[in-house]
């Protein structure tokens, strides 16, 4: 029992945690007999040992949390990486849909399309003028000044100039203010009787109108943004 | 400025109290603290390496020694610091000064600015230099797994019926017999390398 006690001592002794009366108690008995204080010497040679031990196997653990630090933080910086890529690439893609869907490249579009199947000279030198004015306006993005253009052009009896320009200002409208039900009507009504290549350009704009990608993004998601967006920027 | 016997942060109280508890307290607090001001302690480092160009050793090795002794000094403390961190800095200022007088041999002035620690002969940074210390730890290899095991639980201050669990042993009785029986073992195996030096 008694020996059972100084065992005891001696541990708390070496893991420093020895109370003081303890300590004079230990330091009694080992005055007393010297057996005892040998074996306390051999006791404190043996703990520096394990101390040593400990100390190598604490400094394994300190690179382990090392290595896992440097991983944390790899992870983090990839993370980040990986977000500002995602943020990147998703304003790219909101731009594009933007400059893509929007009324003005639409009616661009088309208006191109259609502009390399003709070749307008109209039936006078005025009227020949007023076009070259009206597509110079049109390509210069002054769609106002293109519309004037056109409508200031006389009714010809010739079923290509009327169409081409009946076509021209609906083009015009669509860059000025969209595909609005009234545009889709005209557009329509025009439809009925319009060749080709008429035809296919507008029921392919119409076509673009309807189509769900349209109406999710350009319609419900991006004209309300670059409506309220556009101002700012300007 | 003194890094003992003021008011630590909450922070550093917790740290200090996980440690000298012991046990898996004790762990989980030098990991947190570890990782806490590692990058601080390092940068320092760096920063101060560059001053002294006869230094050839490795920040890293020397921030772990620096934190090896840091704990340490926590557990035979009273738990009265006032910022680890500087204490730390102030370790590892000490023992660049060290190895960097060690590597060229020359005799370094210490720079009047403030004092973080005192240096003084510590026995741990004798025995971190200490060149027995491969055959002290050579001696503690010879030992088995299970023991090496139990003696470092022990010395890590776990209590006995965790070590009992960790090593699923019978009980707290248990534990303590091995313990006892593996650290007899350590002490025969010093007591034979110190008959024969040569061996």
């Amino acid at each position: 029992m008694k020996h059972r006690l100084f065992e005891e001592l001696v541990d708390s002794y070496l893991l420093g945690q020895i109370s003081p009366e303890n300590k004079k108690l230990l330091l009694d008995q080992m005055e007393a007999d010297p057996d005892f204080a040998r074996h306390v010497k051999e006791s404190e040679e043996a703990f520096r040992v394990l101390q040593l031990a400990r100390q190598r196997e604490l400094r394994r653990k300190l690179k382990a949390w090392d290595a896992a630090d440097m991983r944390r933080s790899g992870r983090k910086k990839k993370t980040l990486l990986i977000l500002l890529i995602t943020i990147l690439l998703g304003f790219a893609s909101w731009c594009w849909l933007t400059y893509h869907y929007s009324p003005a490249n639409l009616s661009r579009q088309s208006f191109h399309a259609v502009q390399n199947h003709f070749r307008i000279s109209g039936e006078n030198q005025m009227e020949a003028e007023k076009w070259k004015e009206g597509m110079q306006a049109f390509e210069n993005e002054e769609y106002e000044n293109a519309m004037i253009h056109f409508l200031s052009l006389p009714e010809s009896d010739d079923a290509v100039l009327k169409n081409y320009r009946n076509w021209s200002i609906l083009l015009c409208q669509l860059a000025l203010g969209g595909p609005q039900s009234e545009w889709v009507e005209r557009m329509k009504e025009f439809l009925k009787q319009a060749p080709e290549p008429f035809r296919s350009e507008a029921e392919r704009l119409l076509k673009t109108f309807k189509s769900p990608l349209y109406i999710f993004f350009f319609h419900g998601v991006l004209k309300e943004s670059v409506t309220s967006v556009q101002p700012k920027i300007i | 400025m003194n890094h003992q016997h003021g008011h630590p942060s909450l922070q550093d109280e917790l740290f200090i109290r996980g440690i000298i508890s012991g046990g898996a307290a004790a762990e989980q607090a030098m990991q947190d603290l570890y990782i806490t001001y590692r990058k601080r302690v390092l940068a320092y480092l760096h920063s101060s390496i560059r001053r002294f160009p006869e230094f050839k050793g490795h920040p890293e090795d020397l921030m772990h020694d620096a934190f090896i002794i840091l704990v340490h000094r926590i557990e035979i403390s009273d738990g009265h610091f006032r910022s680890l961190f500087s204490f730390w800095i102030g370790i590892t200022k000490h023992l660049l000064l060290n190895h960097a007088r060690k590597d060229e041999r020359v005799i370094l002035v210490q720079e009047p600015e403030e004092e973080y620690f005192i240096p003084e002969e510590s026995s741990e940074d004798k025995f971190l230099e200490s060149e027995a210390a491969d055959l002290l730890q050579h001696t503690f290899d010879q030992l088995g797994n299970r023991c090496r095991e139990i003696l470092l639980l022990w010395i890590e201050r776990y209590p006995m019926h965790e070590i009992a669990r960790r090593l699923k042993l019978s009980g707290a009785p248990m534990a303590r017999k091995i313990k006892h029986d593996c650290f007899k073992k350590l002490k025969n195996l010093i007591q034979d390398g110190n008959k024969s030096p040569g061996s």
